[in-house]
C-alpha cells in the first residue's frame, strides 16, 4: 500500500515538474507597453489594459473587465482622442471607446500572431505590425485596405511620412512601402536586424535608425540612399531603442550604456557619455529641456542637451521599456519591482507609483 | 546557475545547428536527436532497471516472500531488500536515470523556447546567452519558419478554412504509439507496474495535448521528434511490442531475453536455478558468486 501511495507520488512529482518545467513563464515574456497624454495613462501588461488618472496614477478602468488566460497585452496602446488601438497575443486587434466605460468598437481578426509594438495612425489609415510576418493596413472602419508580408516577426513601431510607410525590419533592413497599397518602393539593407523604430528628421527628409550589428545610419527618404553611417569606431553596441532627433543632433543610445550624439547633417559626432550600465531602451525626450535615460538596473538619469546630469533617481526593478514623458510627468515602467510604473516630475521628485492589485 | 550550465550550452548548441543547417526547424530535429543519443546510456539503465525489477516482483521467490511473511510486513521488506541486494537489483535504478534525464528534457525545452525569442525583451535575453565566439549578428533572428508551420507560434493547417492542429495530433499519435508499445505485459505477478503504467497511458498524452496544442509549434515538433527517438531506442534495444499496435505482427515470446533469472528459494523441492543473464548494476558478492554464463536460456 505504503509503495502503491510513493509511486502514485513520484508519478504525480514527475508529471509536475515537466509540466512546471516546460509551463515556466508565460507563454512569451515582455514589457509593460505605456502610451499616454495629458489626459490618459494607458498601460498595457499582461491581462489587462489600465487607464490610470495621470493626476494621483489611481487606476479609473481597466479592460477586459474579468481576465482571460489566452487575452495578454504587451504593445502600447495608439491614443487618438477618446478611442485607443490596441492589439494583443491573441492576435487580436480592437479599436476601444475610452470616453466612458471601455467598449471595444471593432476587432481586427485576421492576424495569425502577436502584436507587439504600436500601431500608427495618418488619417483614417491604421498600420499595425505583427509577429506573424505581416504588416496591417486598417482603416477606422476596421476593412482591411492592404496587408504586407515579410519574412520575420514585424516588432517595433512604423513611421508614416507622407506617402510612405517606413518599417524596421528583423531582416537586416529597412523598408519603404506605399502608403495607398503596401507596395515596397524600396529596401535600404543593414549590417544586421532591426529592433529599434526608425526616427524621421523632416529638416533633413531622413531616417535614423540602428541595428543589432553595431550601426546607426542616416537614410535619405526620398532616395533610399545611407547618407552617413556611425559605428563609433567598433565601440557602438547594438541599438534597441528610438533615437531622438533635436536641435541638428540626433542622441542614440546603445545596449551598454553608450549616449552618443552626432550631427543629423554629417554624422558627426558631438559628445558621448557612459550611462553607467546596460541600456537596453531608447531614450525619452523632454521638450526643450533635455532627456531621459533609464538604465536595465533601474537607475533614471535626466541629462540636458549638452549631456550634463541635471539628476538621477533608483526605481526598484528592471526597465526594459523606454521611459514616456507627457506634458508634466515622466512614465517609468519597471517589472520585477515594487511598483509597475513610477512617475516623476521633471525636476525628478516622484509624483506616484502605480502597482496593479492583486 | 540552471541558466549557466544548462539553457546557455545548450541553447548555443541549438544556435550553433541553425548556423549549420540554415533552418531552425531542422536544428530542433537534429538537437533533440542529438540529445536524446547521449542520455541514452540513461535511457538504456533505466529500462534495462525497469525490466529487471518488473521481472523481480513477478518471479515465484518473490511471490513466495510475500506470502511468507505476508503478516510480517517488515520482516518482508527486510528480505525482499536482502533479495534485491543478492540479484543486484535497486527499485531506484529505474528512478535515477529518469531524475537525471529531467533537467536535460526541460532545458531542452526551455532552450528551444529561449532560442524562438519573439518580442524585444526575448531577444535581449537571447543575445546576451550567446557565447562570444558565435556572432549574434549572423544569428539574430531565427527564422522561425519551417515547411508551413511559424514555430513562434501555435501550428495549425488551414485546409478549406479550417485550422488542423497536425503537430498536435502527431504528438497525441506518437504519444500513445509509444506508450503502448513501451508498456510492459500485463499479466500475471504484481500487477502495480502495470497500472500505474496504465494511468501515465491515459495521462501523458492529455498533457501533451495541452503543451502541443497551446504552445508554439517548436515545441509540439520537439515532442514529436522526441517520442520518435524514444520508439526507435527501444525497438533499437529489442523492446519495443509492435503487436501491441500492429495487430499483424506476432507477439514477442514472453522472457525470451530476461534482465535477470531468479534462483528459487534454497529450502523449496526444486533446485536452485541460478543464474544472472544480463548484469544489471554491480551485484552484490554473493550474486556473483553464483554467476555463470547462460547456457539453459535462450
Amino acid at each position: 500500500m505504503k509503495k502503491k501511495i510513493l509511486r502514485s507520488l513520484l508519478i504525480v512529482l514527475l508529471a509536475g515538474l515537466l509540466l512546471a518545467g516546460c509551463a515556466m513563464g508565460p507563454r512569451a515574456e515582455s514589457t509593460p507597453g505605456i502610451s499616454a497624454n495629458s489626459d490618459h495613462i494607458i498601460v498595457s501588461y499582461m491581462n489587462y489594459i489600465r487607464h490610470l488618472n495621470p493626476v494621483n496614477g489611481q487606476e479609473t478602468w481597466r479592460y477586459p473587465e474579468k481576465s482571460n488566460v489566452k487575452q495578454v497585452f504587451y504593445a502600447p496602446a495608439l491614443i487618438d482622442g477618446e478611442s485607443i488601438y490596441v492589439g494583443d497575443f491573441a492576435n487580436d486587434f480592437m479599436k476601444i471607446n475610452i470616453s466612458g466605460i471601455p467598449t471595444v468598437e471593432w476587432t481586427f481578426k485576421d492576424a495569425k500572431g502577436w502584436y507587439q509594438a504600436k500601431a500608427v495612425k495618418d488619417g483614417s489609415l491604421i498600420i499595425a505590425p505583427n509577429t506573424d510576418r505581416s504588416i496591417y493596413a486598417i482603416d477606422d472602419s476596421n476593412t482591411l485596405l492592404w496587408t504586407h508580408q515579410g519574412d520575420f516577426a514585424y516588432i517595433s513601431e512604423p513611421l508614416v511620412v507622407e506617402e510612405m510607410v517606413i518599417v524596421s525590419s528583423q531582416d537586416h533592413k529597412i523598408l519603404f512601402l506605399n502608403k495607398a497599397d503596401g507596395t515596397t518602393i524600396r529596401e535600404v539593407p543593414m549590417n544586421g536586424a532591426v529592433v529599434a523604430a526608425p526616427a524621421y528628421d523632416p529638416k533633413t527628409d531622413s531616417v535614423f535608425v540602428g541595428s543589432l550589428a553595431h550601426e546607426f545610419v542616416r537614410i535619405d527618404r526620398q532616395t533610399g540612399k545611407i547618407v552617413w553611417s556611425y559605428d563609433g569606431s567598433g565601440t557602438l553596441e547594438s541599438i534597441w531603442g528610438k533615437a531622438l532627433i533635436v536641435d541638428g543632433q540626433v542622441i542614440l543610445s546603445d545596449k551598454a550604456g553608450k549616449i552618443v550624439s552626432l550631427s543629423a547633417d554629417t554624422g558627426a559626432e558631438n559628445w558621448q557619455l557612459y550611462a553607467g550600465g546596460a541600456m537596453p531602451t531608447g531614450l525619452a525626450l523632454v521638450e526643450d529641456k533635455g532627456f531621459v535615460a533609464v538604465l536595465e538596473d533601474g537607475t533614471i538619469t535626466f541629462y540636458d542637451l549638452t549631456q550634463k546630469s541635471v539628476w538621477s533617481r533608483v526605481i526598484s526593478g528592471n526597465v526594459y521599456s523606454t521611459p514616456v514623458v507627457t506634458e508634466n510627468l515622466i512614465l517609468v515602467a519597471a517589472i520585477k519591482g515594487d511598483n509597475l510604473i513610477y512617475a516623476f516630475d521633471f525636476q525628478g521628485q516622484p509624483v506616484w507609483t502605480f502597482k496593479p492589485a492583486k | 546557475m540552471w541558466d549557466t550550465l544548462i539553457i546557455q550550452p545548450f541553447t548555443n548548441v541549438l544556435l550553433m545547428i541553425t548556423m549549420l543547417v540554415k533552418n531552425f526547424g531542422l536544428a530542433i530535429i537534429l538537437f533533440t536527436i542529438l540529445i536524446k543519443l547521449i542520455t541514452f546510456p540513461l535511457t538504456a539503465k533505466q529500462i534495462k532497471s525497469t525490466q529487471a525489477v518488473q521481472e523481480l516482483q513477478k518471479s515465484p521467490r518473490y511471490l513466495k516472500l510475500q506470502e511468507k511473511y505476508k503478516d510480517n510486513k517488515e520482516k518482508l521488506a527486510e528480505e525482499q531488500f536482502k533479495l534485491q541486494r543478492e540479484l543486484g537489483v535497486s527499485p531506484f535504478g529505474s528512478c535515477l536515470p529518469l531524475f537525471i534525464q529531467f533537467p536535460i528534457i526541460i532545458g531542452l525545452y526551455q532552450s528551444i523556447m529561449r532560442a524562438m525569442a519573439s518580442t524585444p525583451l526575448e531577444l535581449i535575453k537571447l543575445e546576451r546567452i550567446i557565447y562570444p565566439f558565435l556572432d549574434p549578428n549572423k544569428i539574430l533572428p531565427l527564422q522561425n519558419r519551417f515547411l508551413w508551420m511559424d514555430l513562434g507560434q501555435p501550428e495549425r493547417l488551414t485546409v478549406f478554412g479550417i485550422g488542423i492542429p497536425v503537430l498536435t495530433i502527431l504528438v497525441v499519435l506518437t504519444t500513445l504509439v509509444q506508450s503502448r508499445v513501451m508498456a510492459p505485459p500485463t499479466e500475471g505477478g504484481n500487477d502495480q507496474a502495470a497500472a500505474m503504467t496504465s494511468s501515465m497511458n491515459m495521462t501523458m498524452p492529455v498533457v501533451m495535448v495541452m503543451l502541443a496544442y497551446q504552445f508554439s509549434a517548436g515545441l509540439a515538433l520537439y515532442l514529436v521528434v522526441s517520442n520518435l527517438t524514444t520508439i526507435a531506442q527501444y525497438a533499437a534495444m529489442g523492446r519495443t511490442d509492435w503487436s501491441k499496435i500492429l495487430p499483424w505482427v506476432k507477439s514477442k515470446p514472453k522472457a525470451a531475453k530476461p534482465s535477470i533469472v531468479i534462483p528459487d528459494l534454497p529450502d523449496e523441492e526444486e533446485e536452485a536455478k541460478p543464474v544472472i543473464v544480463e548484469k544489471v548494476s554491480k551485484p552484490s558478492a554473493r550474486a556473483s558468486v553464483k554467476r555463470q554464463r547462460p547456457k539453459m536460456k535462450k
